[in-house]
């Protein structure tokens, strides 16, 4: 299986297989590709998959791909039940129609206690683009999924998150913008971006439960500013970069923060090879995680 | 928590789908096209161009017509339907849902079926790409679960196949410590995981063995699977 995800430019890949011991790493690495014509996203997707593909020769690839977030769309609203009739509603008010015809919009459950759901909108062209790509070079795509969501479907598989009541993937951006997904009970109860500072933070943008994801902004902060050894507002955090912010990593990471962890699935999967694993270099590999989604590792 | 994929429909979306595109097969095409495509590409600037572009004009319509009027059997390879069952293995060890129940290779066709809770992830399956094979197929329910089956064209009605042959490739396969062998008259059984059974039906494959005998690959409620294969009394 062959596990692929965008970082802007940067296209990581991962090639594992099923063993007796679960599945083992055989091979990963990346490639940087620039988007020259976005009228031509199709052509550019086929270039990017096909020089993976040959970089990895597996011979039937069955792959997955997890999307940049910035070639999504991310938006809320309320729908009691997950009431359709609602969404449509919602979507008929706040866009534009031409939008809609361009964009494929998927709906989930934030923590049902909100009563919102999280709209995510792919544009049809990119869906398309995958499924003649797949068409064209003869392979199986398992799943199509996107950045940090990707990355938290690896936190539960490589690292069992589920098993904390609360946890929280942290994705640590460039010029102190992060990502974060908050999970409690196994529900998603808030995803935000905030700008992080050395006394306060600024909220970027934010969906679902908006007084804990304050806490977690302060929570941040203390750990950062050393007033605290520990996050108080969650059980677990799980956290990783693909923009290449090791800077800001290392400094977390050596803080030694108790319930703070590396998500990094090359420190957990076994690896064909004995060569030590570099852990921040590899650290992109986290928003591959989709590939492993319902698997036993 | 949910896990997206944008290959599923758009809408409300459960928290996990089983949804993929799958052009694995369309392999097998593309190679009975090849010689075409290259006889035209090597020949087009020669005199005889509109020579061959008649040709291939008049060729192009005579399979047409006869694709229209004849409605032939899809063409699979043995090695292309013995390619899914592998993988329908190898995903039952890890997909959720969706799980290879058994496959029967017989003299004429190879009947698969599969096994899911929901009856959405066999539809997606059905969905994905073998309906694009006219691949037969029917979908049931049976004690609350969900089954598809589907028949691949087979041949697998050669002779010369004997339960030492068996035996002998047994001890050339590297197996894993959870292997059971039994062999008995004209049955050969195997019973271990899912590389035991893999690695075997290709050790016959590669040794020109697998439509020299009948096969069942049963997956058993202990996670296990058995492999029953049996001399072609034909």
């Amino acid at each position: 299986m062959l596990a692929i995800s965008q970082s802007g430019e940067n296209y990581y890949y991962l090639n594992w297989v099923p063993s007796e011991v679960g599945p083992m790493v055989t091979q990963y690495g990346s490639i940087k590709k620039e988007l020259k014509n976005p009228d031509k996203i199709d052509e550019h997707y086929y270039e990017v998959l096909e020089e993976i593909f040959s970089n990895v020769k597996n011979g039937n690839p069955i792959c997955t791909f997890s999307l940049d977030s910035r070639n999504v769309l991310f938006s809320t609203c309320y729908a009691a039940n997950n009431s359709e009739e609602m969404i449509n509603w919602h979507l008929k008010q706040s866009r534009d129609e031409t939008l809609n015809k361009i964009i494929d919009y998927y709906h989930y459950s934030f923590n049902p206690k909100l009563g919102r759901v999280l709209n995510i909108g792919i544009p049809k062209t990119i869906r398309q683009s995958f499924n003649k790509n797949m068409s064209l070079l003869k392979s199986k795509m398992n799943g199509l999924s996107v950045g940090i969501f990707s990355a938290e479907v690896g936190a539960r598989q490589w690292m069992h998150a589920h098993k904390h009541e609360s946890y929280l993937i942290w994705k640590i951006g460039k010029k102190k913008n992060d990502e974060l997904l908050y999970i409690n009970n196994e529900k998603l109860t808030t995803y935000f971006s905030f700008h992080r500072s050395e006394k306060k933070s600024k909220m970027n943008w934010q969906f679902g439960d908006k007084d804990i994801a304050g806490n977690i902004c302060q929570d941040i902060i203390n750990v950062q500013n050393n007033n605290s050894k520990k996050f108080t507002s969650v059980q677990q955090v799980y956290f990783y970069t693909t923009d290449g912010n090791m800077k800001d990593v290392k400094f977390f990471h050596k803080l030694e923060i108790q319930n703070l962890t590396l998500l990094n699935p090359l420190l957990v999967l076994e690896t064909a090879e004995d060569e030590k694993v570099h852990e921040y270099n590899t650290l992109a590999l986290a928003e591959t995680g989709n590939s492993f989604g319902g698997i036993d590792v | 928590m949910f896990n997206p994929n944008f290959i599923a429909e758009p809408g409300i979306q459960k928290e996990t789908s089983d949804a993929c595109w799958s052009y694995l097969q369309k392999k097998v095409e593309v190679i009975s096209e090849e010689p075409v495509k290259k006889t035209v590409e090597k020949n087009k600037n020669t005199k005889a161009k509109l020579a061959i572009y008649a040709w291939a004009v008049s060729v192009i319509i005579i399979i047409a017509s006869t694709g229209i009027f004849m409605n032939p059997e899809p063409k699979i390879s043995p090695d292309m339907v013995l390619n899914q069952v592998v993988d329908l293995i190898i995903e039952s060890g890890y997909f959720k849902d969706l799980k290879l129940s058994e496959a029967h290779f017989n003299s004429d066709y190879v009947k698969v079926t599969i096994a899911a809770e929901e009856l959405s992830s066999l539809q997606n399956f059905t969905l994905g790409y073998r309906i694009e094979d006219n691949i037969p197929y029917e979908i049931f329910r049976k004690d609350e679960i969900n089954y598809v089956s589907l028949n691949f064209p087979w041949e697998g009605n050669k002779k010369g196949g004997s339960i030492e042959t068996l035996k002998s490739l047994a001890t050339k396969t590297v197996f894993s410590n959870k292997i059971s062998i039994n062999s008995s008259g004209n049955n050969f059984e195997l019973y271990g995981r899912s590389s035991d059974i893999i690695s075997y039906l290709l050790q016959m494959a590669d040794n020109g063995l697998i439509q020299k005998f009948m096969l069942s690959v049963y997956h058993l409620e202990s996670g296990e699977f058995y492999l029953k294969v049996q001399t072609n009394q034909v």
